[in-house]
């Protein structure tokens, strides 16, 4: 009785009831520390490199529909140079799997906040990752927040924190699946989260 | 108080000009803190790997004169 059982795709059963496991980050053969279930968050901006997939993990806890994507440039890119953006499902080692939507081309040549519709999409409860690609370097309006056991650095420190995963790739649509991010990179904050979506149907 | 610019882009990928977005005085208050507290940030990480640096090479120097390879 309470007792958990995890059967071989990382789901537990607990009195009858199935949850989503809540995994913890992995890449390679480096396994990413937890503290499970910390949350907090600063907000900051955060420069993207071009040539990068960045991914920010996410967790939905009830089936929602999006419908939007919404970031700030704050520091512009070249002129007519775009940004990519794509929700992934992630598996236990939170690495991106099946695209579940792919938004147009993000201008980001301006400082601006610009909205972005995304094809109507249901998330049902699991783990997500956003991904996010540009065509050049800009600066975007980020919270820095962990929902979920993400993960710490193995070696702790003073800056234990994983703010970025990432996976070096040229600017052009996001695969399908997604690419396994295989670089992260530590600092005193958290998570970067520089997406923000709509939520049409809570 | 000032403005930010705001677009749209629709599932074509057509971007729209929407009407500017009114910042606060207290927003842009806000802003040039948290600029400020990120570059103090930069600077702080900055003076610790400075710091760091000189503690490596201090330890260095005193191995390679312990083993005579420095006078």
């Amino acid at each position: 009785m309470g007792e958990s059982i995890f059967d071989s795709v990382g789901l537990s059963i607990f009195g009858g009831v199935r949850t989503i496991a809540e995994g913890r980050g992995k890449y390679g053969s480096t396994t990413l520390l937890s503290i499970p279930g910390y949350p907090g968050y600063t907000d900051a901006t955060i420069p993207l490199t071009a040539g990068r997939i960045y991914y920010m993990p996410i967790y939905v806890r009830t089936p929602i529909v999006i419908d939007q994507v919404t970031i700030e440039v704050t520091s512009a890119a070249g002129a007519g140079e775009k940004a990519r953006f794509a929700i992934y499902a992630a598996d236990t080692d939170w690495q991106p799997g099946v695209q579940q939507v792919a938004s147009a081309e993000i201008a980001i040549d301006g400082v601006a906040a610009v909205d972005t519709a995304l094809t109507e999409t249901v998330l049902q409860e699991n783990r997500y990752l956003m991904a996010i690609i540009v065509e050049g370097n800009a600066t975007l309006r980020t919270l820095r927040f962990q929902d979920m056991p993400m993960g710490f650095a193995p070696t702790l420190g003073a800056t234990p924190c994983i703010d970025n995963l990432y996976v070096a790739q040229a600017y052009g649509a996001l695969p399908d699946p997604g690419t396994a991010w295989d670089t992260v990179s530590a600092g005193s904050s958290m998570n970067t989260h520089c997406c923000f979506l709509q939520v049409k149907t809570p | 108080m000032a403005t930010r610019r705001h677009r749209h882009i629709g599932l074509d990928g057509a971007i729209t000009e929407l009407p500017d977005i009114i910042v606060s005085d207290e927003e842009l208050a806000i802003e040039q803190e948290r600029q400020a507290m990120e570059k103090a940030g930069e600077l702080v990480d900055e003076i610790g790997n400075i710091n760091q640096a000189k503690i490596f090479l201090k330890r260095l120097v005193r191995r390679l004169i312990r083993k005579g390879v420095l006078p």
